[in-house]
């Protein structure tokens, strides 16, 4: 399975923030979408989530040549490929830690009237434990860290069971050890295989990671990173070829690896 | 329970025993006591038992239309009036009471079929319109475009009153709500639709969970906003439209009922919306029951008592509760 974009644009209003890409991922792969503020990051995860509309095309296909245009997937289909990690917002409505992770659940239960079926609450069980909710479980949302509900929100996409997981920022408001336990999981998952059931037929694909960092040592754990530069890619390559300090330089407009290292170099004096 | 206290409770008392005689005598056709009375039979029978249901089953319908708002549009204080039911309603109702014009066929369900009519256009109208302004159909547009419309509405509403002060006070009380004799046609239109509204919406209960997270979640987990919440929103403002036809603007009671049920129960709403259909009755025809007989044998409006009682029960159980939450974070 692979995605190709070609001569894809995408606007807000009269604005137009992707400008003409054209690129694709292949299975398996961990990609980060990188750049500066407003680069369209953000945007491009949207429009490979379907959530925002785009032209030129952006086509989700098998070897076969299944699925299609993201834009006329439908969501069901679109879902059971592609899940998105969302950064927590507070909300008025309270949830308990199972109950939000359950409606990760959605496109498997087919249950009209809210029971979930005993696979899902077996699923979520597993991932409660293996992301340490699992103590967690019947407190409320709203009772959490900002850490803990970053996880309860990683959780609800693993129980989507998709073979595409989008991130946007995941490590945000995360201190040092949640950043690094978060990208650990999600490593560990790239590192398995997804099998879903479209339309009667099975599928087995390899776990493909995209996601939008605004940190550059979190993008660098990538295979590949997508710079991003007012809506057009600026640069797009192995991270070893990419994360050179010229490229960096032209794509930020300052010095980044010297900062950095400069940066790095202050914790010489700590002991 | 609080049903039956309702019905039995009024000027003239009936006990219990004789309720279920009586109830148990049109039901079953078993023969009734001699020592019941002919009146007690009719007091029972004729007026309160179908005003208790009819408040009952109001205040549900109301209460869960309520529910399904506030999560479909992802707000607590959002409901089907303020995209404009009530105010629609009360312009259809209006206009009958001012013209005088009774449709023959309709007799005296002109005037709930007008009220009906106007809320449903009401709705339509902001549905559509928001739709036509903002392709996502984003909650923020529905509600300001809903309150807009809403008060250019009232506001015809209120010229109206000026313009016919003669029939402004029958407007007047119609829009503030009552029960007073509602009888077994009433019943028999609204138990069917509040039995089978509350089923269908029940079966949304999961979309209706993943839409309080907001749209874009909703998309990612599989739901399909547009569609779904158009539905929603249509067929909940569809019931309020039904209750309030028959009974004036009732307020308040489709805010509180769903909160409560939330704060003491679950926010799930395989769960809300069952209980807030008993807890919205229970309150709707409590509230009924003091209305005729807290003054009697002078009754105050329905929509006052909700408003009166609603306010400082609904405060206690918000505030309450939450601290309660905050303890247990400690």
């Amino acid at each position: 399975m692979n995605i190709t974009i070609k001569n894809m644009s995408a606007s807000y209003g009269k604005s137009k923030v992707l400008q003409d890409l054209s690129f694709s991922i292949s299975q398996g792969e961990f990609l980060a979408i990188a750049g500066p503020n407003g680069s369209g990051k953000t945007t491009l995860i949207r429009v490979l989530d379907g959530i925002l509309p785009y032209q030129g095309s952006a086509v989700i296909s098998t070897s076969a040549n299944e699925f299609g245009e993201i834009s006329k997937c439908k969501r069901h289909t679109l879902s059971s490929l592609v899940s998105m990690m969302p950064q927590f917002s507070e909300m008025y409505f309270s949830y308990t830690v199972k109950e939000s992770i359950l409606l990760g659940r959605y496109i498997h239960d087919h249950n009209r009237f809210g029971s979930e079926s005993r696979e899902s609450k077996e699923k979520v069980d597993e991932i409660m434990k293996k992301l340490r909710l699992a103590d967690l479980k019947d407190c409320q949302l709203s009772s959490l860290s900002g850490g803990q509900k970053q996880r309860v929100m990683l959780a609800r996409t693993l129980a989507q069971e998709t073979p595409i997981i989008l991130l946007d920022e995941p490590t945000n408001h995360l201190d040092l050890k949640y950043q690094s336990q978060l990208m650990e999981y999600l490593s560990d998952w790239r590192k398995e295989k997804t099998r879903i059931s479209l339309k009667g037929k099975t599928y087995t694909f390899s776990n493909t990671l995209i996601g939008v960092f605004h940190d550059l040592t979190l993008a660098s754990s990538a295979d590949r990173i997508l710079f991003l530069k007012e809506g057009k890619i600026i640069s797009d390559g192995k991270t070893s070829d990419v994360m050179t300090s010229q490229n960096l330089k032209d794509i930020y407009g300052m010095d980044i690896a010297a900062y950095m290292k400069e940066q790095l170099s202050r914790w010489d004096a700590i002991s | 329970m609080l049903l039956a206290l309702s019905i039995a409770l009024g000027s003239v008392s009936i006990s219990p025993k004789d309720a279920f005689a009586v109830s148990m005598h049109h039901i079953f056709g078993r023969p009734l006591d001699e020592s019941i009375s002919a009146i007690t039979d009719n007091i029972f029978w004729q007026i309160r038992a179908p005003r208790a249901l009819t408040a009952f089953l109001v205040g549900a319908l109301l209460s869960v239309a309520g529910a399904v708002m506030q999560a479909s549009l992802q707000n607590p204080l959002a409901s089907s009036y303020t995209l404009g039911v009530s105010s629609g309603a009360s312009l259809g109702a209006g206009l009958m009471i001012v013209s005088g014009i009774q449709i023959a066929f309709l007799k005296t369900f002109s005037l709930p079929i007008a009220g009906f009519i106007f809320a449903v256009i009401t709705v339509l109208f902001v549905i559509n319109l928001s739709a036509k302004i903002d392709h996502n159909l984003h909650n923020q547009t529905i509600i300001l475009l809903g309150m807009v419309i809403s008060l250019f509405v009232s506001a015809i509403i209120t010229l109206l009153a000026a313009l016919f002060p003669d029939q402004s006070s029958l407007l007047y009380f119609w829009m503030m709500g009552s029960f007073s004799a509602r009888n077994w046609t009433h019943v028999s239109i609204l138990l069917p639709t509040a039995l089978l509204g509350t089923l269908i919406l029940s079966s949304f209960s999961r979309e209706l969970d993943i839409m309080t997270f907001g749209d874009e979640q909703s998309n990612s987990l599989g739901v399909n906003v547009k569609v779904v919440k158009k539905f929603l929103i249509l067929f909940a403002a569809l019931l309020t439209g039904i209750a309030v036809s028959f009974t004036g603007t009732i307020g308040f009671i489709d805010l509180v009922a769903p909160h409560v049920v939330r704060k003491i129960f679950s926010a799930r709403h395989k769960i809300v919306l069952p209980m807030t259909f008993f807890i919205g009755g229970a309150f709707m025809a409590l509230a009924d029951l003091i209305s005729r007989t807290i003054l009697a044998p002078k009754e105050i409006p329905v929509g006052a008592v909700t408003a009166l009682i609603g306010a400082p029960f609904f405060a206690y159980i918000f505030f309450h509760k939450s601290k309660e939450k905050e303890d247990v974070k400690e």
